[in-house]
């Protein structure tokens, strides 16, 4: 192979590289951008705020998530809080822990609810779908 | 005199891949580096619109501690009100902590909230949950009364909050 040629497979190769490069970055941050790992991990955060909050306050009490959640499955029991997809891999999924006063429990799984509800009754949070009757709570 | 080396026709000809892979070598190393510098950038930038602030998660739990009853706050036996911000002296012990309140898992624990608490009418009584090793980040302070038998005294009750101890 003569000088010219090899040099020209080298361009070749070099463009091929940069593309293959710019491609790939541009994948990782349009990815982030496009996932919603961002919301699921602030209403995972939220729900633990508000299960450290009304474990502390003593009487019954119902609060409402201001947002749409029906795209998400959200699980509650004694020790964390879950929020995810239908087909998320474990790694997408969005948990947070927490610890509850001792004779406390805590329970509750919903899907495809547009409005949750966070319930407590006197030693028992519950996490379920709002009743129709429980609006501008 | 310094005489300069040159190389003869064969001599350069052999030299340019060698020169060309050695740059390959440095290159697709400082590729890898900008990859993973662009990955930990957009990680980062994610952590930080997620994270919360630790105060605030501490206000939030300790929240129990002067208003529930299951940790230190009075709960009148017969009528069965519970008085927010009223500590209960004969509550006020670490036990009532583990046993009740607030207790993390004794081995992993440390990675998570401890706390140790002090009224300011009582110094030197220190009480603390089960992975608190004084390695205090910050102080949350909160006016409270205290209820002693049937007295009932003003006190500011010190809430040093530990957040994690690797």
């Amino acid at each position: 192979m003569n000088k010219k040629a090899a040099s020209l497979i080298m361009i070749l190769f070099e463009i091929l590289v940069v593309i293959l490069v710019t491609f790939g970055t541009m994948n990782v941050a349009y990815g982030y951008a496009k996932s919603d790992s961002i919301l699921k991990v602030n209403v995972a955060e939220d729900l633990r705020m508000w299960v450290d909050t009304l474990s502390a306050l003593p009487g019954d009490s119902v609060v409402e998530y201001p947002k749409n959640l029906s795209a998400y499955i959200l699980s509650l029991d004694n020790k964390k809080v879950m929020v995810m997809r239908k087909d998320d891999p474990e790694l997408k999924k969005a948990e947070r822990q927490f610890i509850l006063p001792v004779m406390f429990t805590a329970e509750g799984i919903t899907e495809d609810a547009a409005r949750v509800c966070l319930e407590k009754t006197k030693n028992r949070l519950f996490l379920r779908e709002c009743r129709n009757e429980e609006s501008n709570i | 005199m310094v005489k300069s080396l040159k190389l003869n026709k064969k001599g350069e000809s052999g030299f340019e891949p060698a020169k060309k892979s050695i740059f390959w070598i440095f290159a697709g190393i400082l590729i890898t580096l900008l990859i993973l510098a662009f990955v930990m950038v957009v990680v980062s930038y994610t952590n930080d619109l997620t994270s919360v602030p630790p105060k605030l998660k501490a206000e939030l739990i300790s929240l129990r501690f002067t208003n529930s009853p299951e940790c230190f706050a009075y709960q009148d036996k017969e009528t069965g009100r519970v008085y927010p911000g009223v500590i209960d002296l004969d509550k006020f012990s670490s036990d009532q902590l583990d046993q009740v309140c607030y207790s993390p898992d004794k081995k992993t624990g440390h990675y998570t909230y401890n706390f140790a608490f002090e009224l300011e009418n009582q110094p030197g009584k220190i009480i603390k949950t089960n992975n608190y090793f004084y390695h205090d980040e910050f102080t949350l302070s909160r006016e409270v009364l205290v209820k002693d038998k049937s007295l009932f005294t003003k006190d500011v009750l010190k809430i040093y909050v530990q957040i994690k101890v690797p």
